[in-house]
């Protein structure tokens, strides 16, 4: 195509279409490149996003990982001292009381001395640090032993229960000289045990290790080694 | 007076420039449409680019997060066993192994001494407000017999304070009370007395 002689003619022909040019740059320009560059960048920013988020999960799964044994070893050893050591005194049907006595008695038994009574003092709560997350765990259960016996005996009662159990303590301790009998006193002091607040407590923990058994050792991607057998 | 004339016509005329404005003009009409097309492409294919790694992030994501919740959740269970656990540590670390005090007190208490009444009492305490702790008190109530009874409660008031199993133990020794005995069958010199102890906190962590 060849342009017009004239020169007028000529660069109204150029000015329109340099116009057009311009159009369809711009055109271009804003409705194609830059809803483009708009969604691009929105699309990058959720990848980075995304990127930090999976740095951030791999990682604490990778330290939840390492950390696996301890944690394992956590429940294990909580389990072991308040169920199968039976250090946390555990209810018959919601009676403490039985147990406290049958745990007094076995003691009592071990090194022949003999008590007068158990009686119950009750339920109470532990006192909690203000800035520790969550609530207690355990209440104290606590009984009263009432006795009429030497010194060597009640010392040797006291020493057979505080070595029965390192998690019970004895918390009063009454001795009166009886009179009329030098040899005896009246005896009596209280014996407190850790109880569990949630009764529910120790079967969640064996349902909590069991769950961590089975997501530790589920086959997933991101892990890098398979972790040994319980 | 200067006198120009045309020799040849004006459609004859040639440029003297070694950049022809035609030729310029043609490029342009070739490669500005080249370059838009290029930039829509390449803005085209950094868009997949990106919309392909976004695709492929979203799936990890989707695979990465249900795990991330379950172990948040399993970790907040274990801090909480973790607490439990110190918690129940803090059942060992705060009591007292009384069979070893009262073996101590029987073995230090002066030979001049009855001891007629021992009472331990516990309390349970925020020690500054922030450690949970027992407190144990104990009070000892009894006679010393003859001249040397003041000196006697002295020293078993000593021995409180230094002997094992008491030391860094009892924080706290005070006689709070010293009297004449006034039993029918006490002698002259023969004292009653009253010595009250103040243990250490044991605190719960």
């Amino acid at each position: 195509m060849k342009l017009p002689q004239d020169k007028k003619e000529r660069i109204k022909i150029l000015v329109v279409v340099v116009a057009v040019l311009v159009a369809v740059l711009n055109g271009t320009f804003m409705f194609v490149i830059r809803p483009m560059r708009a969604k691009q960048k929105e699309a990058s920013e959720r990848i980075r996003e995304l990127d930090n988020q999976l740095r951030t999960a791999r990682t604490q799964i990778e330290r939840m990982l390492k950390e696996r044994e301890t944690n394992l070893g956590v429940i294990r050893d909580i389990i072991e001292l308040t169920d199968e050591k039976g250090y946390v005194l555990r209810a018959r049907l919601g009676n403490f009381q039985l147990s406290a006595t049958e745990a007094i008695e076995q003691c009592a038994k071990r090194i022949d001395v003999e008590f007068k009574d158990v009686r119950e003092v009750g339920v109470s709560p532990m006192p909690k640090a203000p800035n520790t997350p969550g609530n207690n765990s355990f209440n104290s259960y606590t009984v009263r032993v009432a006795m009429q016996c030497g010194l060597h005996e009640v010392v040797r009662l006291l020493h057979e229960l505080e070595k029965s159990n390192p998690y019970l303590a004895i918390s009063e301790v009454g001795i009166v000289g009886a009179s009329g009998t030098p040899a005896a006193h009246d005896i009596s002091f209280d014996v407190q045990w850790p109880i569990w607040v949630d009764a529910e407590a120790a079967a969640d923990l064996r349902r909590q290790l069991e769950e961590a058994r089975e997501l530790t050792s589920a086959p997933r991607g991101e892990r890098q080694a398979a972790p040994p057998p319980i | 007076m200067n006198l120009r004339v045309d020799l040849i016509l004006e459609s004859e005329q040639r440029s003297g420039s070694l950049v022809s404005l035609k030729a310029l003009g043609r490029i342009a009409a070739f490669l500005l449409p080249a370059l838009l097309i290029l930039a829509v492409f390449s803005a085209f294919r950094n868009m997949k680019e990106v919309t392909d790694e976004l695709a492929e992030l979203e799936a990890q994501w989707a695979e990465v997060k249900p795990k991330q919740i379950e172990v948040l959740n399993l970790n907040e269970e274990f801090l909480a066993n973790r607490r439990t656990r110190k918690e129940l540590e803090g059942w060992r670390h705060s009591r007292v192994d009384w069979h070893e005090q009262v073996v101590g007190l029987m073995r230090e208490v002066p030979g001049t001494i009855q001891l007629t009444r021992m009472r331990i009492n516990q309390a349970l305490q925020l020690i500054d407000e922030q450690v949970p702790a027992r407190v144990f008190s104990l009070s000892l109530e009894g006679t010393a017999v003859g001249e040397e009874a003041e000196e006697n409660v002295q020293i078993l008031k000593r021995q409180l304070q230094r002997a094992t199993p008491f030391e860094g133990v009892i924080e706290q020794v005070e006689v709070t009370r010293f009297a004449k005995d006034t039993a029918k069958s006490a002698h002259k010199d023969d004292r009653t007395f009253r010595v009250e102890c103040k243990f250490a906190p044991r605190e719960f962590e």
